[in-house]
């Protein structure tokens, strides 16, 4: 039982503790008058904004979202089939692998306006940058995930008779999960800030679009509040894939 | 039809080095138990992965009733018990089965009989990691004789045991041999085990002649704990040390 609550205490309540209390200092510090509310404007600030603009920031927010979802999605789709690929033969490897990583290399602050130009301002060139930063770690997941060996129990399963099919969906696909969560982890988050990068670009709608336009009025309120949405939005996603991870990854480690 | 297992030449060697089984020809005959005894690194287990069909000899053949085809009809159990943590005991017992697509009520119970009998029935929704070393061993035990083969190997299954657990297990796997009727060929590096476990005994060294001598132990199964302290019993380890000193 004790155990039961310091286990609590670790997940919970702390991170909520910190929370109230670094929000608390804020609020003091701004009540102070210690910095231009233009500049930081109060957490009671943000909050009034959160009430007035709730169906707008709520909007933006879908935007955001539905961008990041369908990303993400073509991203674990793509990952699997080829990091899959990449396992099955060395020559697939070295033709699939140098792209791989060349997709990550390039600086997507530089390729998001050329994407933009391609495929225009809509929900498209959104998905291709979404996807673009969310497809590598998963790839890789996968990738490394499968080449994890244990001989013995493939051994085992081959001595009961078992075809390449029955290793892969017993044993091998079960041994890369844990690889394979913790690129979709990554690309859960990463998945969030390429949405916003490309929104940033050039788009008329969505919380970096939000960020952008109302920097330059100086409605920092509305930033922060965006700021807090998109935070809010990456901590569920990531939240998700964990609650997942947990469900189908027992006994695996 | 009984069906043996045939050796013929078979030579192997760990990448073109002096060869550990070097021109080995042996019929292992169906309806024993025959231990093979040996010090470590004289190729016992490599002898064994090769039987399985895990591992190709470099020259020679190995084959069970005309067949070069090992791999799904010969039982393998390796040293560890290899169940996978993220099943149960039952569905780890149950994997030769799903393996080879068997679904029937009368496969499931003939397991659920002689899970009885090894004594781990009460355990087989556990997670490996709920069980004892004993325990998983059983299971692991069980899952290799559900298998349709006739032939079980045994790599030094009890090996990681401590010897009450031993005991318990060779007394457990002499109650079974009388249901499953399989051939067993156990290879160890324990002579006691050897000994009260077989029908005959293999002594095997490394390099030429891998086989350098065999003893038949006529005690009558099963066996039970106290045979080790009789005359015979002693006699024949008495005989076996000698031989492996030989073989050193």
């Amino acid at each position: 039982m004790l155990e039961n609550l310091y286990n609590k205490l670790i997940n919970w309540y702390l991170p909520i503790l910190a929370f109230i209390f670094i929000i608390a200092i804020w609020q003091i510090l701004s009540i102070m008058n210690l910095f231009e509310p233009w500049l930081l404007p109060s957490p009671s600030a943000i909050f009034l904004e959160f009430l007035d603009s709730t169906s707008f920031l709520l909007y933006h927010m879908s935007v955001t979202g539905y961008e990041i979802i369908l990303g993400l999605s073509l991203a674990v789709i793509l990952g699997i089939i080829l990091g899959f690929s990449m396992t099955l033969s060395k020559v697939l490897e070295r033709s699939i692998l140098p792209y791989v990583i060349a997709s990550q290399v390039i600086p997507i602050f530089a390729l998001a306006p050329i994407l933009i130009v391609w495929f225009g301002a809509g929900l498209l060139s959104k998905i291709i940058v979404v996807f673009l930063i969310s497809f590598f770690p998963i790839c890789i997941g996968v990738f490394d995930g499968l080449n994890k060996k244990n001989n013995e129990m493939e051994n085992m399963l081959k001595t009961m008779g078992a075809s390449t099919y029955q290793i892969y969906s017993l044993l091998k696909i079960k041994l890369a999960l844990p690889s394979f969560f913790s690129g979709l982890k990554v690309a859960a988050v990463s998945s969030v800030i390429g949405a916003v990068v490309a929104e940033w670009i050039g788009s008329k709608a969505g919380l970096g679009w939000i960020m952008k336009v109302s920097g330059p009025l100086f409605q920092t309120e509305r930033v922060f509040a965006s700021i807090f949405l998109l935070s809010l939005f990456a901590s569920v996603l990531f939240l998700s894939v964990k609650i997942i991870e947990k469900k189908l990854i027992k006994g695996v480690y | 039809m009984k069906k043996n297992i045939i050796l013929e030449k078979i030579y192997y060697s760990f990448n073109n080095e002096a060869p550990i089984i070097n021109n080995l020809s042996f019929e292992f005959p169906s309806g024993q138990t025959i231990a093979i005894l040996g010090h470590s690194g004289c190729g016992k287990s490599t002898l064994l992965q090769m039987i399985s069909g895990i591992l190709k000899p470099i020259s020679g053949n190995i084959t069970i009733d005309n067949n070069k085809d090992l791999l799904g009809n010969i039982s393998y159990m390796q040293q560890n018990d290899l169940l996978f943590p993220w099943l149960t005991v039952k569905e780890n017992v149950l994997l030769p089965l799903k393996i080879l697509g068997d679904k029937s009520q009368s496969s499931y119970d003939d397991v659920i009989e002689k899970s009885k009998i090894l004594g781990i029935n009460e355990y087989i929704d556990f997670y490996p990691n709920e069980l004892s070393g004993g325990l998983k061993q059983r299971a692991a035990f069980l899952r290799t004789i559900i298998q349709r083969s006739e032939f079980i190997l045994l790599d030094e299954p009890f090996a990681s045991l401590d010897a009450i657990t031993r005991m318990e297990l060779y007394i457990w796997l002499e109650q079974l041999k009388k249901y499953i009727k399989k051939s067993i060929i156990l290879v160890t590096h324990d002579i006691d085990e050897a000994i009260f476990l077989s029908d005959k005994v293999i002594i095997m060294g490394s390099g030429k002649n891998n086989f350098r001598f065999q003893k038949d132990i006529s005690m009558p199964h099963p066996r039970s704990s106290n045979i080790n302290m009789s005359s015979e019993f002693l006699e024949i380890r008495k005989d076996l040390y000698c031989r492996l000193e030989e073989v050193r």
